[in-house]
């Protein structure tokens, strides 16, 4: 049976939800994010401003630039009801915070084809939740993910089994998902620019240049991706990053905002139900360099305190230079569903696990409720001194 | 633009009840009763159990609020204030 993937990505998505909360912003030039830009609207891109890049830039750019703190659980909120829309049609959809993969192979009769469900899913996310999604249909996931972006914003690609090859020959190598800034730089240095000049290069030649994503490169840049959609959604990491250019005053404030970010990514982790194996802190210095380190946890991790042990040390690790920093970025990777159900207590060490993951537990309701920060750790603590907030959450 | 954070409870809300959902019209900040105007945005955040629903609203006075009801509670939050710049 032909497989059928639908890809459905949200135009702007952060912004667009911020626009349709503040009646004042809709088209006015907004990016959501603190300290670097995590979502821009239509209208901020003319400037040339994008995702991932500091505000300070961006407001250089454009003066006129509104910059909205990220509201994550209201983006949150936005983007379930548009993906209950999505599970009436789909057996298997996987969605992301801003995407979603639904798995329409073997239902075009009950839906009257791929093309009209849709058309379909897109007119009702549109008048349930206000927002526009663009969407790409594909024979896998790769493929209709490439035709949602060439899509957008607002459209529907389609691109039919087959066409795949021919499809992806023509896009230039950045385009191909898992070829970043560095390998795109590599393989220009090779003068290989475009996917079908990829091509040219034999299996073993991207496993020796690098190492085992080369085997996947080898098939994507033939059209081919065999990831199944799975229905959890599992993200890769959960990062949250500060911007310390114009703030930091004393050699404890980095430590102090590190532990807000824990605390914030800590607190996103619970509420997936998951736990991290590893904790990786990358700095961003004044100059540009970046220096990254990360700590590997024995067991998956959750709680604060053990994830902040782990970041303390990266960081040390990462801090080698004395220039001073412009960016901090902790990043929770090789995430797993929290496996470590809570035994009931039978000696005193136990009974103390028990007890900070009952209190981890009343610290996010906390904070779910009032905001992340209602409550202050002592570390964050010197944050408030400071007249910072520790990163918020959601 | 910025988002002046409240979390006020409300001592008085008036809501209308519809088949496709619920919506403040009305309600009270200390001796000032505001009347919605027009509701921007609305979603329900079900990661959180109860499950809290969220409103942006215009109101009477052109000023923009974030409402919010958490399922089985017996007031409502002013959660916040949009100011323009």
């Amino acid at each position: 049976m032909q497989a059928w993937i639908l890809h459905l990505d949200f135009d702007a998505f952060f912004a667009s939800v911020e626009q349709l909360r503040n009646p004042r912003l809709p088209g006015r030039p907004i990016a959501v994010g603190r300290g670097v830009v995590a979502s821009a609207s239509y209208e901020a891109r003319a400037f040339g401003i994008h995702a991932g890049m500091p505000c300070a830039k961006a407001l250089r750019l454009c003066p006129r630039l509104v910059i909205v703190p990220p509201r994550e659980t209201i983006y949150r909120a936005f983007s379930e009801e548009a993906f209950e829309i999505c599970r009436h049609y789909a057996p298997c959809v996987e969605t992301y915070l801003d995407e979603a993969d639904l798995d329409l192979t073997g239902t075009e009769r009950l839906h009257g084809g791929h093309v009209n469900a849709a058309r379909r899913i897109q007119a009702a996310i549109a008048e349930r939740t206000g927002l526009a999604v663009s969407a790409g249909l594909g024979a896998n996931r790769m493929i209709a993910a490439l035709a949602a972006k060439a899509a957008k914003p607002r459209g529907l690609g389609l691109i039919p089994p087959g066409d795949e090859e021919p499809f992806v020959a023509r896009l230039p190598i950045e385009k191909l998902p898992g070829i970043g800034p560095a390998r795109a730089r590599a393989l220009r240095k090779l003068n290989l620019a475009t996917v079908a000049e990829l091509r040219a290069l034999d299996r073993h030649t991207l496993v020796d240049m690098f190492g085992a994503p080369g085997r996947v490169l080898f098939e994507r840049c033939r059209g081919r991706d065999g990831g199944p959609c799975r229905r959890a959604e599992l993200p890769r990491a959960i990062s949250r990053q500060v911007n310390l250019a114009a703030i930091e005053t004393n050699p404890e404030t980095p430590e102090a905002l590190l532990r807000g970010l824990v605390e914030d990514a800590g607190r996103a982790l619970r509420r997936l139900g998951l736990a991290c194996r590893t904790a990786a802190v990358t700095i961003e210095y004044l100059d540009g360099i970046r220096n990254t380190a990360s700590r590997g946890l024995a067991e998956g991790a959750r709680l604060d305190d053990t994830l902040y042990e782990a970041a303390l040390h990266a960081y040390r690790r990462a801090r080698t230079r004395a220039t001073a920093p412009r960016g901090l970025c902790i990043a929770l990777h090789r995430l797993a569903p929290d496996t470590g159900a809570i035994q009931p207590a039978l000696d005193a060490r136990e009974e103390r696990a028990l007890a900070r993951h009952a209190l981890m537990d009343a610290q996010d309701a906390v904070r779910d409720r009032f905001g992340g920060g209602a409550l202050l750790s002592g570390r964050t603590f010197l944050l408030r001194a400071l007249e910072l907030r520790p990163p918020r959450a959601p | 633009m910025y988002e002046e954070m409240l979390n006020e409870v409300l001592s008085r809300t008036w809501v209308a009840f519809a088949p496709a959902g619920f919506r403040p019209v009305c309600f009270r900040r200390g001796s000032r009763r505001y009347r919605v105007r027009r509701i921007n945005a609305r979603w329900v955040d079900r990661s959180l159990d109860p499950p809290r629903h969220g409103f942006s609203v215009t109101v009477d006075t052109g000023e923009v609020f974030q409402l919010a009801y958490t399922e089985g509670e017996p007031f409502w939050r002013l959660e916040s204030l949009l100011n323009e710049a």
